[in-house]
């Protein structure tokens, strides 16, 4: 099945500061599916979710303006049409590597690394 | 360990920090700070007893009760306060649901009191139903394991359940603030809304001394209370079973996958 998916890589103060928990809220006031997740070795948090087109970008415009209370120094952005990753809920994790190792996220994890790859991010 | 982003702010933490320690005559050790030139406090209590610490596990048996210090949960109105300054569409959440931010701010005023108390008193209390040295630990007279419910909340149960190999059933889960952790769950301020920190003990004890000893922790000004017992040691299956309120102040389903809820 195919979704509409976006991908976000923020990067600054974002990390243990609660910025992940707001991230979790507004998925789940927009009954969003996907994951926030720890980029420790980049200072980022990477967060994927599915969703229609119209609600991801509700989500991305909420998530914007968070960096107006966080120390943030970049965004990126992915919007795209994927697989469905099935993801039943909206969930918080600690590392890439916990990601990996859960029953859905072996795929998402190894497609995260490789963004942040590309990015230089790690 | 203190790191702060200016040298006046460092030494205000510091001077906090003495004050403290002088009170409760704590001994600081200091250790060298990362220069990070940030905010960051953190600290590890070393502290010296003399009587066996109640680590009995494998002496945990069927009908045992399981007491708390005191309610938990205190997290929830320091958390949907903090969450309020980000996002302000909280603030008419708040006021949707009848409650005024004058209790809020009340809430998390007497939270920051009840973490910034160290639990002494019912550590001591603790300590006197504790065997000597050298004595075997009595089950029916002693206390047989000790947890605290911090940032976990009502999941200790499960890893405590886990750990002593029971099914531990819960008839009740006492909260400071249960309208502000029903709050923090329904509008997703917090996965957890029962967590707390600098926490409730939670004690596991025969109920010959369950009642004395509730009466020595009440003397010590705290809200102690029975919350379930053991319903089986030796469980193939170690589980927690919770009453259905609990889906009110816990929206992680992850957290709630791991309780039977009855």
């Amino acid at each position: 099945m195919s979704c509409n998916t976006l991908t976000l890589i923020i990067c600054g103060d974002v990390i243990n500061v609660g910025f992940r928990r707001h991230v979790w809220r507004y998925a789940k006031l927009m009954n969003l599916r996907g994951l926030v997740v720890n980029v420790d070795e980049a200072s980022c948090v990477s967060i994927y979710v599915e969703g229609s087109e119209e609600s991801l970008k509700i989500f991305s415009e909420k998530i914007m303006s968070l960096t107006k209370s966080f120390n943030i120094s970049n965004v990126d952005m992915i919007l795209s049409k994927d697989s469905c990753k099935s993801f039943e809920d909206f969930e918080i994790y600690n590392y890439l590597k916990d990601l990996a190792s859960s029953d859905k996220g072996f795929r998402l994890s190894k497609e995260l690394e490789k963004i942040l790859k590309t990015k230089c991010l790690i | 360990m203190i790191n702060a982003p200016d040298q006046d702010v460092l030494e205000k933490l510091y001077q906090n920090m003495r004050d403290f320690a002088n009170r409760y005559g704590f001994k600081i050790i200091d250790v060298p700070r990362p220069s990070r030139g940030r905010l960051l406090l953190g600290a590890t209590v070393v502290g010296e007893i003399d009587r066996r610490p109640p680590m009995f596990d494998d002496h945990v048996k069927d009908d045992m009760m399981i007491i708390v210090t005191r309610p938990f949960g205190e997290l929830a109105p320091l958390n949907i306060y903090l969450a309020s300054i980000i996002d302000q569409s909280i603030i008419n959440d708040l006021e949707r649901e009848g409650i005024d931010l004058s209790d809020l701010i009340k809430a998390k005023d007497h939270a920051y009191t009840t973490i910034s108390t160290p639990n002494i008193s019912a550590a001591k209390t603790i300590y006197k139903y504790l065997p000597e040295i050298n004595e075997d630990p009595d089950p029916e007279n002693h206390i047989m394991t000790t947890t605290d419910v911090t940032g976990p909340g009502i999941y200790v149960f499960v890893e405590l359940a886990e750990k002593i190999k029971s099914i531990i059933e819960l008839e009740d889960i006492p909260l400071m603030f249960p309208k502000f952790s029903e709050f923090a769950t329904k509008y997703f301020i917090m996965p957890n809304a029962t967590a707390g920190t600098n926490g409730a003990f939670v004690i596991i004890s025969h109920r010959n001394i369950a009642e004395s000893l509730i009466k020595d922790l009440r003397r010590e000004g705290l809200e102690p209370k029975i919350i379930g017992r053991i319903l089986r040691t030796k469980a193939s299956e170690p589980r927690l079973r919770a009453p259905r309120n609990i889906i009110r102040y816990v929206a992680d389903k992850k957290i709630l996958s791991y309780i039977k809820i009855y």
